[in-house]
């Protein structure tokens, strides 16, 4: 896993998050989790002032039990528990209201391209992945086409590098059920980029 | 035994964790190199998990992060 790059020096920056054991101020958690917490928000609920509101709400439950957090690696573990929550009762309450939104059932079928049909080769390289910004854009697309169940998942698994484990705690789900899930997500996921970085067909 | 090429999908998961047990992933790579459909598969598979985890966690958008500071003013005084 590799980590993002480093945020650029500045002036005012206080430096790194306290080591397990430092007091983590309230402008420490916005300033380093704020960001992730509204990723996250967004690329569930798929809507930037839904996530922003959900973002408010995390913020001030985060920074209201600061004290009772010891180290930065149980802070990170609780924030993403309480930030899907929070996404998932927004979500909850958005489908009440508007009562259109799409199934949840936990085990919906998802349409994908049958393993008896020729899989073409995609044109990339055996080296690590260069992100370029149009190819983002179609990453952000595909995950949001992605049935809700699925997309949670996917988004804590391969977006967020949480661990099966952790993802089956904070959803309530059996280790095996997340990933079986993300299996599903991460093949529908395929199907949806294989357009954009085939070649030639496999031989 | 023979592996189909299903139950090599079935697992993908498994094996790009390496969690296989040594007896299946032999059963696995000998499908992989024999099945040009599958070794496709297994890449495009693996080259997409790689590429999702290269996402930018992109940052706050300035507007929203303005609003945000607004209304947790209160609580973010006193800090650092
Ligand atoms: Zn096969």
């Amino acid at each position: 896993m590799t980590d993002p790059l480093p945020p650029p020096a500045d002036a005012d920056d206080p430096g790194p998050l306290p080591d397990a054991g430092s007091p983590v101020t309230p402008e420490v958690v916005f300033r380093d989790y704020a960001p992730r917490i509204y990723h996250i928000a967004r690329r569930m609920l798929g809507n930037d002032a839904d996530a922003e509101d959900v973002t408010q709400d995390v913020l001030l439950q985060v920074i209201r039990k600061l004290d009772t957090f010891r180290g930065d690696s149980q802070l990170s573990t609780w924030l993403h528990r309480v930030t899907v929550n929070a996404a998932l009762a927004y979500r909850q309450k958005r489908s009440n209201r508007q009562r259109r939104e799409t199934t949840e059932a936990a085990d919906e079928v998802l349409e994908m391209a049958s393993a008896a049909g020729p899989v073409k080769r995609w044109a990339v390289g055996p080296d690590e992945p260069v992100l370029a910004a149009e190819q983002a854009a179609v990453i952000e697309k595909a995950i949001g086409e992605l049935p809700v169940p699925f997309r949670d998942v996917y988004v804590l698994a391969d977006v967020e590098g949480l661990p099966s484990a952790e993802i089956a705690g904070i959803l309530g789900l059996s280790v095996p059920a997340v990933k079986s899930r993300l299996h599903r997500a991460r093949m529908r996921m395929r199907d949806s980029l294989a357009p954009h970085f085939e070649g030639g067909i496999a031989t | 035994m023979n592996m189909t090429c299903d139950q090599f999908r079935d697992l993908l998961i498994d094996h790009v964790e390496g969690e296989l047990i040594v007896d299946v992933q032999e059963l696995f790579e000998f499908h992989r190199t024999r099945c040009p459909n599958c070794g496709a598969y297994l890449e495009s598979y693996h080259y997409t998990i790689r590429i999702t985890r290269k996402l930018p966690g992109p940052p706050l958008p300035a507007e929203v992060e303005a609003r945000l500071r607004e209304s947790l003013r209160p609580h973010l005084g006193g800090g650092d």
